[in-house]
C-alpha cells in the first residue's frame, strides 16, 4: 500500500539539491553568528570562504534556514545600517541558540567518530 | 528572546503580511546587489547580476520556503491535514455517520439542557452591570411584609449614603386595545428613575422620564414583542397609541426584546408612568390605609456593598416607616411571599429593611421556577452529561477499530519517515472534524428539539400562542450557550480522540507489516477496550433506571383521584372588567347565562364558579370561626372560599356526602348558606353534625353562614397536596364577582363544544372577555408539565443511552468476531456446531454486560437517591422497577450481540482457514 498521507515534501517544481546533510546548514549559520551579528549575504560569504568552497550551498537556502532559526528562538533579526550605509537585517545568535549549537556539534562529532571507527575497521 | 517573542515572530506574516513580504524582498535585493558587486572587473552590471542570481538559486522557491517556515506554512499543513481528514472521513461514510450522529445526540442534548439551565438558573438581567441591582424588602419575624408607599420611598431616598432608588408596581388585567385588537395586559407602572437605574436603551424612541411621571403623561413604552405583534415593526409606531382601560396612551418607545421584565419568570409587555396608575385602575401608590404596593429597586454604584446600603436605608426606615410594617405579614402564605423566617423566634423583633441582589430578577412569589425546576434541571444536566460520556465512549471505540484497521497504513507512513507527532496530529484533526460536525449538528438538533418541546408545553396564563414555560424552554443561541457547545465539543475530542491517537501510533513497525492485510492487528494493540463497553452499560443503567422512576412518578400522579370529574368537563374564564357589565359583575348575568349554556347541543349540564378544580379561577382565602371550636395559638384558621351556582358540584363531579346542594332560592333574602368540605368538617367539627351549624367567614365584619351540605374533598390546586378546608357559597349571596369560570359537562368530546360555548357567551353578553378555555384533562396535564418534562426528557435520554450502548456493544462484538474468524473456523472444523459458536460469542458479550450491570448497580442506587425528592408514590430503591431496568439492559445486550453471533455461526471453516 502506498503512503497516502501528507508527507513533508518539498513544494512542487524546482527542488535544489543541497550537498549538506539535513540540519547542517543551520548549524553552520549558528556557528558563523558566534563571531559577530551579520546580514544574510555576510553569513553566506563567510560559510563559503571558510569551507574553501567545498560545501556547495545555494545561497537562497540560507533564508528559509534563518527563518526556521528565528522561529525556534535561536536567532533574532533586527534591521540596522551596513558599513556602506545600506539598510540591512542583522542576525544575532541568542543564548538558547548557543546551547543548541553545542548540542548539535556534540551530536555531529559522535556520528563522525562512529563513522570513522567503522571505516578504519572495514 | 522569550517564548512569546518566538510566537510573535511566527505570527508576524499573519499580523502584517505586507510588511513581511516587503522586508523579505528588500533583504534579498540587498543580497543580490552585494553578491553582484563581488563579481570582479570582468563583468558588466548585467552579467554580474546574472551570476549573483545563479549563486542564489531559485528566488521564488526560496521566498516561498521562507514563508513556509512561518505561520503560513503551519496553516498550509493544517489545510493539508484537514483536506486529508475530510477525505478519510468521506471514504468511511458508515463510521463517519455513526460517530457524528452519536456526538450530535450527546452534544445536542447537553446544549438543549444547558440552554434551559442557563435561562432558568444562571441568566442575569439584560442590563449593564446587573450585579449592582438590588431590591429593598422588609423582613418581619414571620416572612416578608408587603411593599412600600410613596411617602416611604421619599423618606428612604433622603437617607444619607442611600443608593439611587426607583420604584415600580403593576396593574393586572388592564383592558387593552392596540391596533384594533382587544386583550388584557399587565401594565408595569414605573417612576421616572426606573429606566435610568436599569440602564436600558430603547430600540426605537425613548424611555419614560421623570418629567413623564411628574406630569402624569399618558405615554407608554412597549415591548419589542408588542411592536412586532400589533404594529409589525412599523417605525411609525411612535405616532400610534394603545388604549388602556379606555384611555389613549401615546407610544414613545420600544424596549429591546431581551428584556422580559424585572420579575422572573415574567413577560414585559408595556410600561406607563407610575402617576398614570389611577387612570387604569392600578394600585394606589399612597393608600390611605394598609400597606403600599410599590417595589423598590436600586443600583449600588461604584462598589457600594449590600450591607452598607442596607444599613443606610434601614436607619431611616426605622424612624419613618417600621411601625407601619410591624402588623403586616403575619400569616405565612397569606401574602404569597417566598421564604418564611423561623417562626416564633422572637415575636418582638421589629421589621427591618434589607437589600437583596436581583441580578437574576425578582423571583415571582407564587411560581418560583427556580426552585420548581432548578433541581430537575440539574438532574437532567447530569443525565445528559452521562449520555455524552456514552457517546464519547462509542466514538472512541469506533476510532480504535478504525485505527486498528489502519495499522498498516500508519506503519508504512512511520517507516518512510513521518514523525509520530505528525500522525497523532493527523488523527486528532480527524477527531476535531468529527467533533465539529457533531457539534454543529448537535446545535441544530438542540434548536429543533427545544422548539418542538416549547410548542408542546401547555400555555400558561392567557393562552395565546406559546406560554411562559414554552417561552423559557425555547432555544436561544446566546453566546453562553454557544460557548458551552464549543467547550463540549473540545472536551469530546480530548475524551475520545486523544487516547486512540496515542495508542494506535505507538507501534512497532514490524508486526502490522508482517501481517496479512485483513486489518486484524496484533492482540494487544488492535483490541477494543471492553472497559469502554462496560462503562457504557453501567451509565446506561443509571439513565434507564432514572427514567423508569420518573416515568412511574408521572403515572402515579396521573392516577391520583383529585375528587372531581376529569373527563368531559370544559371551562372558560368569563371576565366583565373593562366592559359595560363591570358595574354589576357576573351576578346579574350568571343565571341566564348558565341556562343558555345548559341548552347548547352536546352540553349535559352547566354551572359557574369562582374557582373550579384543575382549571382554576380566583382564589379567595378567608378566616373562619366555627362554633364550639377554640383555636390554639398556631392554628391556621383560614379556609378557601368558592362562590358557585346551584348544580356546580354536580357538573364538576364533586359528590355531596350529607345535606343538599344550593337551590335557586338560596340567597341574601333567604339567609346566608354554605356547603363545606369533609376536611373542614374533620378539622373543626370532629364528630359533631355540621348540618345546620352556623360558621362565620371574613372575620369580624364577615358573614354568618348556615351549613346546608357537606361535599367530598377535592384537591383543587396541587394533586400532591392533601385537600384544604373549603367553604362553598352561592354566587348570589354576596359580592359582585366580576369574573367567574363557566364550566360545562359535555356528552361528547369537550373540544368540539368549545366554539359553541364561546359563541354562545359572546352572543349573550357581547364584549365580555373569555380567557383560558380549557378541559380538565388539559389543565391536569398542564399542572403536571414539570413532571412531564422530567419524565419525557429522562425517557428520551434513557433511550439514547440504551441505543448508544447497544451500538457500542454491537461494534465490539462484531469486531471481535471478525478478528477471531480463523479461530472460529478452526473450532468449527474441529466439530463445533453453530449453536456452540453462538453461545461462545454471546458468553463473551454477556460477561461485558454483566460487568457493566454490576458496576452500574451502585450508580443506579445513588442516582435514585439523587432524584428521590422528585419521586411520587415510588421509592428510589423500588426493587421490581430497578430489576426490570437491569433486565431490559441485559435484553438489549443480547439483541445487540445476536447479529454478530449469528454471523459467526455461519462462518465457513474452509474460507476462514484459507484466508490467513
Amino acid at each position: 500500500m502506498p503512503p497516502s498521507g501528507p508527507v513533508d515534501k518539498p513544494a512542487a517544481g524546482h527542488a535544489p539539491r543541497s550537498e549538506l546533510l539535513p540540519g547542517t546548514l543551520e548549524m553552520l549559520v549558528l556557528q558563523t553568528l558566534t563571531i559577530a551579528p551579520m546580514h544574510g549575504y555576510g553569513i553566506a560569504r563567510h560559510i563559503e570562504q571558510q569551507s574553501a568552497d567545498v560545501l556547495q550551498v545555494e545561497q537562497g537556502s540560507l533564508y528559509p534556514a534563518l527563518e526556521r532559526l528565528q522561529r525556534n528562538g535561536w536567532v533574532t533579526g533586527k534591521w540596522g545600517k551596513s558599513p556602506t550605509g545600506r539598510r540591512a537585517r542583522y542576525y544575532t545568535i541568542t543564548s538558547s541558540g548557543r546551547k543548541q549549537l553545542g548540542l548539535e556539534i556534540a551530536g555531529l562529532e559522535r556520528v563522525y567518530r562512529a563513522i570513522t571507527r567503522v571505516l578504519r575497521h572495514a | 528572546m522569550s517564548f512569546f517573542d518566538a510566537v510573535r515572530h511566527r505570527l508576524r506574516p499573519l499580523l502584517r503580511p505586507r510588511t513581511f513580504d516587503r522586508e523579505l524582498e528588500e533583504e534579498l535585493r540587498l543580497h543580490i546587489e552585494l553578491d553582484a558587486g563581488q563579481q570582479g572587473d570582468g563583468h558588466d552590471d548585467v552579467s554580474a547580476r546574472h551570476l549573483a542570481l545563479q549563486h542564489f538559486g531559485h528566488m521564488a522557491y526560496y521566498k516561498e520556503e521562507t514563508r513556509r517556515m512561518t505561520v503560513l506554512g503551519w496553516l498550509d499543513i493544517l489545510r493539508q491535514d484537514l483536506r486529508y481528514g475530510l477525505r478519510a472521513l468521506r471514504r468511511a461514510p458508515v463510521f463517519t455517520g455513526v460517530a457524528v450522529l452519536s456526538l450530535a445526540l450527546g452534544i445536542g442534548a447537553n446544549t438543549a439542557i444547558f440552554g434551559l439551565l442557563h435561562r432558568v438558573l444562571l441568566a442575569t438581567l439584560p442590563v449593564p452591570h446587573p450585579g449592582e441591582l438590588v431590591t429593598a424588602r422588609v423582613v418581619v419575624p414571620r416572612g416578608f411584609a408587603g411593599g412600600f408607599a410613596l411617602d416611604e420611598v421619599r423618606a428612604l431616598r433622603e437617607a444619607p449614603g442611600a443608593p439611587p432608588l426607583a420604584v415600580f408596581t403593576s396593574a393586572g388585567n388592564v383592558a387593552l386595545e392596540a391596533a384594533g385588537e382587544r386583550d388584557f395586559a399587565t401594565v408595569d407602572l414605573v417612576d421616572g428613575e426606573y429606566f435610568r437605574i436599569l440602564g436600558l436603551r430603547p430600540v426605537v424612541g425613548r424611555l419614560l422620564s421623570p418629567e413623564d411621571d411628574r406630569a402624569a403623561q399618558p405615554v407608554v413604552v412597549i415591548s419589542e414583542d408588542w411592536w412586532d405583534r400589533y404594529f409589525h415593526r412599523d417605525p411609525a409606531v411612535l405616532q400610534r397609541t394603545v388604549t388602556l382601560r379606555n384611555v389613549a396612551f401615546a407610544i414613545v418607545g420600544v424596549l429591546p426584546g431581551a428584556f422580559h421584565g424585572l420579575v422572573f419568570p415574567g413577560e414585559f409587555a408595556v410600561a406607563a408612568p407610575l402617576s398614570t396608575g389611577a387612570l387604569i385602575g392600578g394600585p394606589d401608590p399612597q393608600p390611605a390605609r394598609g400597606g403600599g404596593s410599590l417595589v423598590i429597586i436600586g443600583r449600588l454604584t461604584s462598589g457600594a456593598s449590600i450591607a452598607r446600603g442596607s444599613a443606610a436605608l434601614d436607619a431611616v426606615f426605622q424612624r419613618c416607616c417600621a411601625d407601619r410594617h410591624s402588623n403586616v405579614g403575619g400569616k405565612p402564605g397569606a401574602l404569597g411571599a417566598a421564604p418564611t423566617a423561623p417562626a416564633g423566634k422572637s415575636a418582638a423583633a421589629a421589621p427591618r429593611l434589607i437589600l437583596q441582589d436581583i441580578s437574576r430578577g425578582i423571583p415571582m412569589s407564587k411560581m418560583d421556577i427556580r426552585t420548581d425546576y432548578g433541581r430537575i434541571l440539574l438532574v437532567l444536566m447530569g443525565g445528559v452529561a452521562v449520555v455524552l460520556l456514552i457517546a464519547c465512549a462509542n466514538v472512541g471505540n469506533l476510532l480504535l477499530v478504525r485505527a486498528a484497521a489502519r495499522g498498516r497504513e500508519f506503519a508504512v507512513r512511520l517507516s518512510i519517515g513521518a514523525s509520530r507527532g505528525r500522525l497523532v496530529r493527523q488523527l486528532l484533526t480527524e477527531s476535531v472534524l468529527l467533533a465539529f460536525l457533531g457539534g454543529a449538528l448537535g446545535l441544530a438538533l438542540a434548536w429543533w428539539a427545544t422548539n418542538v418541546l416549547a410548542s408542546s408545553l401547555p400555555p400558561m396564563g392567557d393562552g395565546a400562542g406559546i406560554g411562559l414555560l414554552g417561552e423559557i424552554v425555547r432555544f436561544r443561541a446566546s453566546p453562553a450557550v454557544l460557548e458551552f457547545t464549543a467547550a463540549m465539543s473540545v472536551a469530546c475530542v480530548a475524551l475520545f480522540g486523544l487516547l486512540p491517537a496515542l495508542r494506535s501510533t505507538k507501534t512497532d513497525l514490524v508486526s502490522p507489516l508482517k501481517e496479512s492485510g485483513h486489518g486484524h492487528g496484533s492482540r494487544r494493540r488492535g483490541m477494543l477496550d471492553p472497559t469502554l463497553v462496560v462503562a457504557q452499560v453501567a451509565l446506561a443503567l443509571l439513565l434507564v433506571s432514572s427514567a423508569a422512576l420518573l416515568g412511574t412518578t408521572l403515572r402515579n400522579l396521573r392516577a391520583i383521584d383529585g375528587g372531581f370529574a376529569t373527563t368531559h368537563v370544559l371551562g372558560v374564564d368569563v371576565d366583565t372588567r373593562g366592559t359595560s357589565y363591570e358595574q354589576g359583575g357576573m351576578v346579574p348575568l350568571h343565571r341566564e347565562l348558565v341556562a343558555r349554556l345548559q341548552r347548547l347541543p352536546g352540553v349535559r349540564a352547566a354551572a359557574m364558579a369562582s374557582i373550579t378544580p384543575a382549571i382554576g379561577g380566583r382564589w379567595s382565602i378567608t378566616p373562619v370561626t366555627v362554633p364550639g371550636y377554640v383555636p390554639s395559638a398556631d392554628d391556621d384558621m383560614t379556609v378557601s372560599l368558592d362562590a358557585i351556582t346551584p348544580g356546580f358540584l354536580d357538573v364538576a363531579g364533586i359528590p355531596l356526602t350529607a345535606g343538599r346542594d344550593f337551590a335557586d332560592g338560596d340567597g341574601p333574602s333567604a339567609g346566608n348558606v354554605a356547603i363545606i368540605n369533609t376536611t373542614l368538617v374533620h378539622r373543626f367539627f370532629g364528630t359533631h353534625d355540621p348540618i345546620g351549624a352556623t360558621i362565620r367567614v371574613g372575620g369580624d365584619s364577615g358573614f354568618a353562614l348556615r351549613v346546608v351540605g357537606v361535599a367530598r374533598d377535592t384537591r383543587y390546586r396541587d394533586l400532591r397536596m392533601p385537600a384544604e378546608p373549603m367553604v362553598y357559597v352561592p354566587v348570589r349571596q354576596s359580592g359582585s364577582w366580576p369574573y367567574l369560570v363557566a364550566i360545562v359537562r359535555t356528552t361528547a368530546d369537550p373540544a368540539a363544544v368549545a366554539r359553541l360555548l364561546r359563541n354562545e357567551i359572546t352572543a349573550f353578553a357581547p364584549g365580555v372577555r373569555l380567557r383560558a378555555m380549557q378541559t380538565v384533562e388539559d389543565a391536569l396535564d398542564q399542572a403536571l408539565s414539570r413532571e412531564r418534562l422530567a419524565a419525557g426528557l429522562a425517557t428520551l435520554f434513557g433511550a439514547l443511552a440504551l441505543g448508544l450502548a447497544a451500538v457500542g456493544l454491537y461494534g465490539v462484538v462484531s469486531y471481535n468476531v471478525t478478528r477471531r474468524t480463523s479461530e472460529i473456523g478452526l473450532r468449527m472444523a474441529m466439530g463445533a456446531r453453530p449453536a456452540d459458536v453462538v453461545r461462545l460469542v454471546l458468553r463473551g458479550s454477556m460477561i461485558m454486560v454483566l460487568a457493566g450491570l454490576a458496576l452500574g448497580l451502585p450508580l443506579m442506587l445513588a442516582g435514585g437517591r439523587a432524584i428521590a425528592a422528585l419521586l411520587y408514590g415510588v421509592g428510589s430503591h423500588d426493587f421490581p422497577l430497578l430489576a426490570a431496568a437491569m433486565a431490559a439492559l441485559a435484553a438489549v445486550g443480547i439483541a445487540a450481540s445476536a447479529v454478530p453471533a449469528l454471523r459467526a455461526s455461519r462462518i465457513d471453516p474452509l474460507v476462514a482457514l484459507r484466508s490467513d
